[in-house]
């Protein structure tokens, strides 16, 4: 009789146990939601913002708490390593990150990575072991696309000037690469003069400016980031050479749209930032659930528009946010 | 000494209890879930109908406002005159609205011909009303889908535009389109919060299934999310169930948009009934627990004083003569259980007792049958008389005194056996009367009458002789010359009686009944007594020894017994 009591009355305990846990696991749901850090190149642009607007999305969908911070400059590797840090510091459990400098960067990520944080990056690439997800364009491919979207718009562009952005950083050699590959596989074009400025549309403006004059055949300018698409299309618009100097920039704000719109800007290489950000925090949630990503290159698509096609129905919805922006 | 397979009494009760209380519990939860369930769907279908309805309605109240709006638009333009004062009103309207964001007349091939508007109008103007796709609905409206306001300066917003054909005049032109450009957040206010459960949501779409909008038009927009909007259109009402999803469609009055709600069964169904499995689960366990401390409690109160009853008979078992017992408290059942076993204890030990008094009693008696057998005096007589006998030459009476002697004191030992054949009995009371014949010098005449069909019958040893030592020592006397005893053994039914009769002195019945209960405290013999407690002994309280005396009539002993053999039937000694 003991013997069986025993073991009745232990499998009674086992069913109390389990059902506790059953209720233990019901309330963990209702513990902090994680932290995820997400670290920009600056928090001023559209384009980040756009980005913001898609984190806000998903962290709401996903139910995780998130901070948005990036320099005030995008070339401020310094703040953004510091802000790494401190992340780590307080405990983030994923970063996402879009790095300003590829290299400086790299022994903070290790470092974070090995203190058990997971990282995402987007959009520029950091050259560190164990990154979990990379989300972003591919930037070669977008080179390419201005390449060929500026020779099929102009087909008897010759000389090209190239206005690129920090050389330290991933995405913008990328971009430079693709464009520089296919203009030199087409053979038509040439691009005459390369000249990088920091992402500041005054100083590129000034610098554009300079360009233009030294370069006055001019048939084409490119350029590869938002700030310095605005930078340029001022220059241009200052020069009144908008007729002749046909512009290929990158990523749209209300400004450069309507620049597009009024001719001083011909084609723009639009991103998804939205998805950029919506994806890092999806992602961002399945690693916080300790499962294994679907994919750990993630590419978003992108968009060549011009003044014709920009208000088609499928353009209009990439060019503009839906949601106020944050 | 128990086995230890057997299942106790207590561990059959638990799982007997365990078994009905499990079975009761899944029953109750199989029938609880599948009505649950079935409650809980029919309820999430139904919610998710009501809420979409209200917000149909709210949003047939929304367009039904709209249309009284681009009425009181028009209304306006054909009767004011004065086009300041046009402007101001226009103005004061699109400022009241708040998600009004434009008025603006176009020319049918879609040029902006004027504009009233919260924001400063672009100088140059590259949009233009594209009403290519839209049909004209009841009221004489065109409903675009979403599109982007190209109109002002740095700033895009998403609108509808709702369109109007009428004749104004003052524009030169035969007819013209009045446009509404609304914004979402009044549409968005009503639709975000629709929604069952926490996944559920609602989206509006058109007649042609675009969408007009979305929760999550962002997301779909750049190609995150996709909401698969066309096949709508086709659909009608109705609530459209696939797998886990289940989709509602539901036209809006006035109004050629339609509300489709999504809900998630997983959530609105699994979720709770989970939850409610899982209370039932700890309540099940609580209850599990509980019903087994109760039952382990009960067995206290059942089994603990079985047990101890148990252990009571095992001590009785080892030691019943010594054993003390101690009535075992419990309820009722065990209480009479235990009076009984008391009882019996009681009984037992009275029997033992009693037992052990009659094999005491016994011994004593059968020693003192023997002890009188070889009685001195008898000894010295009868080897007087022998040797005088000797002497005076009558040498064939004393063998035959000898004889007689000899298989007296052997049937009296009888090699220890206390129950010997009546023949040997006969032989013996025989004996004995010769002995006592030679030496009473045939004072007394003695004859047998035996029954031969019990001869074999078993009876006490030594029974005849104390009776008819008595006969011979106080039946006759001195003086009786002509005295006689008449043994008798014969069969009565299935018992026996052997009588011994003689024709003496007698005695009074009181004398009698002294004879039975008198202690032998003669020197000489033992007594009735001795041969009546004997038989009781051995045969039972309804055997034994009767008297029957008259007084100078004679008296008849009568032993009473039962027949009976040895087990072979065969003549021992």
């Amino acid at each position: 009789m003991h013997r069986l009591y025993k073991i009745l009355l232990c499998s009674a305990v086992c069913l109390a146990l389990a059902s506790g846990c059953a209720l233990l696991e019901q309330s963990a749901q209702q513990i902090p939601r994680p932290w995820v850090a997400v670290i920009v190149k600056s928090t001023q642009s559209t384009f980040w913002k756009t980005v913001q607007s898609g984190v806000k999305a998903a962290a709401n969908e996903y139910n995780l708490q998130y901070t948005f911070e990036g320099p005030l400059s995008e070339e401020d590797a310094e703040t953004q390593n510091q802000m790494i840090e401190d992340a780590v510091a307080k405990g983030a459990k994923v970063i996402v990150l879009s790095a300003i400098d590829a290299e400086a960067s790299k022994p903070t990520i290790e470092h974070a990575i090995q203190a058990g944080v997971k990282v995402i990056v987007m959009d520029s690439d950091v050259k560190a072991e164990g990154i979990s997800v990379r989300v972003g364009t591919d930037n070669y491919a977008a080179g390419q696309a201005a390449a060929n979207a500026l020779l099929e718009a102009r087909p008897d562009t010759k000389r090209i000037g190239m206005v690129g952005f920090d050389v330290r950083t991933e995405n913008g050699q990328a971009r430079e690469r693709g464009f520089t590959d296919a203009i030199a596989q087409d053979g038509r074009a040439q691009i005459v003069e390369q000249i990088h400025s920091p992402s500041d549309s005054v100083q590129v403006q000034a610098a554009t400016r300079a360009l233009l004059r030294r370069q006055p055949k001019l048939d084409a300018v490119v350029t590869f980031n938002e700030i310095t698409t605005l930078g340029v299309g001022h220059a241009i618009e200052e020069m009144r050479c908008k007729e002749r100097v046909h512009v290929v920039g990158f990523d749209n704000n209300v400004v450069s749209v309507g620049m597009l719109e009024s001719g001083e800007i011909d084609t723009l290489i639009v991103q998804n930032p939205f998805a950029m950000g919506y994806l890092c925090m999806s992602n961002a949630a399945i690693l916080l659930a300790n499962r294994s990503v679907l994919e750990p290159e993630i590419t978003t698509e992108i968009r060549v528009v011009s003044r014709d096609n920009m208000y088609s129905e499928e353009n209009q919805r990439f060019l503009f946010s839906f949601t106020e922006n944050p | 000494m128990r086995n230890k397979r057997t299942l106790t009494l207590s561990g059959l009760i638990i799982l007997l209890v365990m078994a009905v209380t499990g079975s009761i519990v899944i029953l109750s939860t199989w029938i609880f879930t599948t009505l649950y369930t079935d409650a809980l769907r029919s309820g999430a279908a139904t919610s998710s109908e009501q809420s979409l309805n209200q917000a149909a309605s709210v949003i047939s109240n929304y367009t039904a406002n709209t249309n009284q709006l681009m009425r009181r638009v028009v209304l306006e333009l054909e009767r004011q005159t004065d086009s300041g004062e046009l402007g101001e009103t226009l103005s004061t309207l699109v400022e009241m609205r708040e998600d009004l964001c434009n008025i603006a007349v176009y020319s049918l091939n879609g040029d902006l011909l004027d504009s009233w508007s919260s924001k400063q109008v672009r100088k140059q103007v590259t949009g233009r009303l594209d009403l290519r796709d839209v049909e004209v609905d009841a009221n004489g409206l065109y409903i675009t889908p979403p599109h982007v306001l190209n109109l002002y300066k740095d700033y895009y917003p998403w609108v509808i535009t709702i369109a109007c054909r009428s004749q104004l005049s003052r524009y030169g032109v035969k007819e013209v389109f009045v446009t509404l450009d609304l914004q979402f957040s009044t549409i968005a206010a009503y639709i975000d919060d629709v929604g069952t459960g926490t996944q559920g949501y609602t989206f509006l779409i058109d007649q042609k299934g675009r969408l007009v909008y979305h929760p999550q038009q962002q997301l779909i927009y750049v190609g995150i999310k996709d909401e698969d909007t066309l096949r709508y259109a086709e659909q009608g009402d109705g609530v459209y169930t696939e797998g886990n999803t289940q989709r509602i469609v539901h036209s809006i009055p006035q109004s050629r948009w339609r509300l489709v709600g999504v809900s998630y069964l997983n959530e609105l169904v699994e979720t709770p009934r989970n939850a409610a499995l899982r209370m039932i689960f700890i309540v099940g366990s609580v209850a599990l627990i509980l019903v087994l401390g109760v039952a382990a409690f009960a067995m206290k109160l059942v089994s603990a004083p079985i047990q101890r009853l148990v252990a009571q008979m095992h001590r009785f078992e080892q030691d019943a003569t010594g054993f003390q017992y101690q009535p075992v408290s419990g309820t009722q059942e065990i209480a009479v259980l235990s009076d009984s076993f008391g009882h019996m204890v009681c009984r037992i030990q009275e029997l033992i007792e009693e037992v052990r008094h009659d094999q005491e009693t016994l011994q004593k008696t059968e020693l003192k049958a023997l002890q009188a057998q070889i009685n001195p005096h008898f000894l010295y007589n009868t080897l007087d008389s022998i040797q005088w006998m000797c002497e005076v030459g009558r040498t064939t009476d004393a063998v035959q005194m000898v004889g007689a002697l000899a298989r007296l004191f052997r049937i009296s030992i009888s090699r220890g056996a206390e129950l010997i054949p009546i023949r040997r009995e006969i032989e013996h009371a025989e004996s004995y009367l010769i002995i006592q014949k030679f030496r009473y010098k045939d004072q007394f005449q003695y004859r047998f009458i035996v029954d031969d069909t019990i001869l074999d019958c078993l009876c006490s040893k030594i029974t005849l002789q104390p009776i008819i030592e008595n006969a011979i020592l106080h039946g006759f006397g001195e003086f009786v010359d002509a005295g006689e005893i008449i043994i008798e053994v014969r069969g009565d039914g299935t018992d026996v009686i052997m009588s011994v009769t003689d024709n003496g002195v007698g005695m009074e019945e009181e004398d009698c009944r002294q004879l039975l209960l008198e202690q032998e405290d003669r020197a000489s013999g033992i007594g009735i007594k001795n041969v009546n407690d004997r038989n009781q002994i051995y045969f039972g309280e309804q055997y034994g020894l009767v008297i029957k005396s008259e007084p100078d009539e004679g008296t008849c002993v009568t032993v009473r017994l039962p027949k009976t053999w040895r087990d072979d039937r065969a003549p021992s000694i």
